[in-house]
């Protein structure tokens, strides 16, 4: 049974509700069926392409290590993050800070350091 | 660029009482909290912390006592009941003045022997980002049953 | 663990069930309804682009750290998000009506606000909560028996 207390609580935190003009439905709905139309590249093509990408990615990757060492000091830690986390705040990035490989250097790409610096494994 | 200097502290809990615990001794819980100290302005951080004999495992982890490090600090997920924990945390808008201060603190599940506890200062870096020297302790608190 | 790999019937039909409460979620967080929109827009997109995932928990369980990770970064943007106490990033209070009620809340540690707000506003279930902040349910339980004891006096 629900105490009166919890009801009393869920009066008062009810999110409000906030209406959501059309054009941005329209925007998000149009990005789901454009992403998933992506995924339907006749099958060779897309073996083709990812052929070709698996070997760019090996000839001119920089080892996953070296990339994150943002600071060059040998050693990949907590500075690193600062230092790329300032550099994305400022606006002076350089391409090979894309570490998650989206297209673009942003706080995505300081979380992946940050992940990686606490992970146990 | 100072060297970093690795504080490495061996925390024994061994109980007040004079008579050794038995082996399946009740389960209890503890406070860790880790303190940095420095005399440079702190704006990133990062420590290890691993758990040395005895049967403890991490159960929680809170944010330390003061903006800009009051949220819990990053760690990963898989380290909550295991022994060991890296955390890290940084703010690129504010920093910790020089000084001690209390950045984190870990609540832990012990059984049996009291455990050792071993902390590792990685990296605590200033507000321009470089490298600066501190230390880091844990101080327990009293454990609960 | 679920896989979530839906065609694009299906993450049109996700979005639809999950909008409302992620951009209200986000502007209780921000307390800007522009924030919250944009919020809405870049967490679907993000989800978009992710799919196929594995669910351990609840989709909303797996969207929650999108949603306040996005609020985070609006408020540092704006930076005018009042402070309620000390200097938090999130404010935790967007529509909240009645004043007596956001001044106790107010008065909570962000992360025992968090907790019964999704518990309460969003009818999180403890291990959904659990799951949606990367916590063990005994801190969860926690947090939310201190929250209720300062909230129900």
């Amino acid at each position: 049974m629900t105490d009166e207390r919890d009801v009393d609580l869920q009066r008062a935190l009810a999110l409000s509700a906030v209406p959501v003009p059309p054009e941005i439905d329209a925007r998000i709905l149009d990005a789901a069926g454009r992403r998933r139309a992506r995924r339907r590249w006749p099958l060779a093509a897309a073996g083709a392409l990812m052929a070709a990408a698996t070997a760019l990615f090996f000839a001119f990757r920089p080892a996953p290590a070296q990339a994150r060492d943002v600071n060059h000091d040998g050693r990949v830690d907590v500075l690193d993050a600062y230092r790329l986390a300032r550099a994305v705040e400022a606006g002076e990035t350089a391409p090979r800070w894309d570490l998650n490989r989206d297209g673009r250097v942003d706080r995505a790409d300081v979380d992946g350091i940050m992940t990686a610096l606490v992970s146990l494994q | 660029m100072k060297r970093l200097l690795l504080a490495f502290l061996l925390c024994s809990l061994e109980a007040a009482a004079s008579t050794p615990r038995p082996a399946d001794e009740g389960v209890r819980f503890r406070t860790l909290d880790v303190v940095l100290t420095s005399d440079a302005p702190i704006a990133a951080w990062q420590v290890e912390i691993t758990t040395d004999g005895g049967d403890s495992r991490i159960v929680g982890v809170e944010g330390g006592a003061e903006p800009p490090f009051d949220a819990p600090p990053r760690h990963d997920p898989a380290a909550l009941q295991s022994g060991r924990i890296i955390l890290a945390a940084f703010d690129t808008g504010r920093a910790l003045p020089a000084g001690k201060h209390r950045v984190a603190t870990l609540h832990l599940r012990e059984a049996g022997a009291a455990p050792r506890y071993q902390i590792e200062l990685v990296a605590a870096g200033d507000p321009a980002g470089e490298r600066v020297s501190a230390t880091v302790t844990v101080d327990p608190r009293s454990p609960t049953p | 663990m679920a896989r979530f790999d839906p065609d694009a019937a299906g993450l049109a039909a996700a979005y639809r069930e999950h909008r409302d409460w992620v951009v209200a979620l986000a502007y209780r967080m921000t307390g800007d309804r522009d924030d919250a929109l944009d919020v809405l827009q870049d967490v679907f997109l993000w989800l978009f682009g992710r799919v196929p995932v594995e669910l351990t928990g609840t989709l909303r369980s797996f969207l929650y750290p999108a949603i306040k990770h996005r609020c985070i970064d609006r408020a540092r943007r704006r930076r005018k998000v009042v402070p309620l106490r000390g200097d938090l990033e999130l404010a935790w209070d967007g529509g909240l009506e009645d004043g007596d009620f956001r001044r106790l809340l107010a008065r909570l540690p962000e992360e025992q606000r968090e907790v019964v707000t999704l518990r309460f506003a969003l009818d999180f279930q403890l291990d959904e909560i659990a799951a949606a902040l990367a916590i063990p349910l005994g801190t969860v339980k926690s947090r939310l028996h201190y929250a209720l004891v300062a909230l129900r006096p």
